[in-house]
């Protein structure tokens, strides 16, 4: 056993030295721009539920969250219904909240928002475009985003009593002009 | 050089199938006496725990 760990940690160190790609942080610009044109899911949402491409005019000079997401990830089952009752609460008052889908196929998506519906709606990052350009570390990752466009938190996991913490950041800059 | 495999792009690691012991329990048990005796813990499974640390 011992040997087998000699022989695999100089590998395994090589392969985690590789320099990492650029991470979004607190502060920066969100790239609103990678959105655009992302197909929106039509599944696991009322019969008003809007079709086609995203349109990055529904998030201009508003407070968005942005749930990076895909169906083979357990801690992602937990924070989207958690991330629903946010929206259904500040969604009155300008709160925008989407999700992207980093599921490998479109499918995969689809059948999880059948089996578990959510309000808010939901696009699929084709060829994982926009997930790599935020550079997203961990897996579900939530970008809390001002008015101004810029992240004003990155949430990464989640656990049970996080939706609180979220809640009093999402009122707070919802009052901010 | 490799490739270091991001969070976004495990689908295929998280299945069940990837893990080194098949029956889930056996392999809570096994990872127990793993970390108590290397001093370590995660690094297996391919979906993360919700703690954002993998």
């Amino acid at each position: 056993m011992k040997l087998l760990f000699k022989l695999i940690l100089p590998v395994a160190l090589l392969v985690t030295g590789v320099a990492e790609a650029k991470k979004l942080k607190a502060g920066e610009a969100f790239p609103s721009d990678g959105m655009k044109g992302l197909r929106i899911f039509a599944e696991g949402r009322g019969p008003g539920a809007q079709k086609g491409s995203w349109d990055t005019s529904k998030t201009k000079g508003k407070v968005v969250l942005v749930d990076f997401w895909a169906s083979w990830c357990g801690p992602c089952k937990d924070a989207l219904p958690a991330y629903d009752k946010l929206y259904k609460k500040f969604a009155k008052q300008g709160l925008v909240v989407v999700g992207v889908n980093v599921d490998d196929e479109l499918k995969s998506g689809q059948d999880f928002l059948k089996e578990h519906p959510v309000a808010f709606p939901h696009v699929f990052d084709e060829g994982k475009k926009l997930v790599s350009k935020v550079g997203v570390e961990t897996m579900p990752t939530s970008f809390l985003i001002g008015r101004d466009g810029k992240v004003t938190e990155v949430h990464l996991g989640f656990r049970t009593g996080d939706a609180n913490k979220m809640e009093e950041k999402i009122a707070r800059l919802l009052k901010s002009k | 050089m490799g490739k270091r495999v991001n969070a976004f792009e495990k689908q295929d690691l998280s299945r069940p199938g990837m893990g080194f012991i098949e029956h889930p329990i056996e392999e809570v048990a096994v990872q127990h006496m793993f970390n108590a005796r290397e001093g370590s813990v995660g690094g297996f499974g391919g979906a993360g725990g919700g703690c954002g640390c993998n």
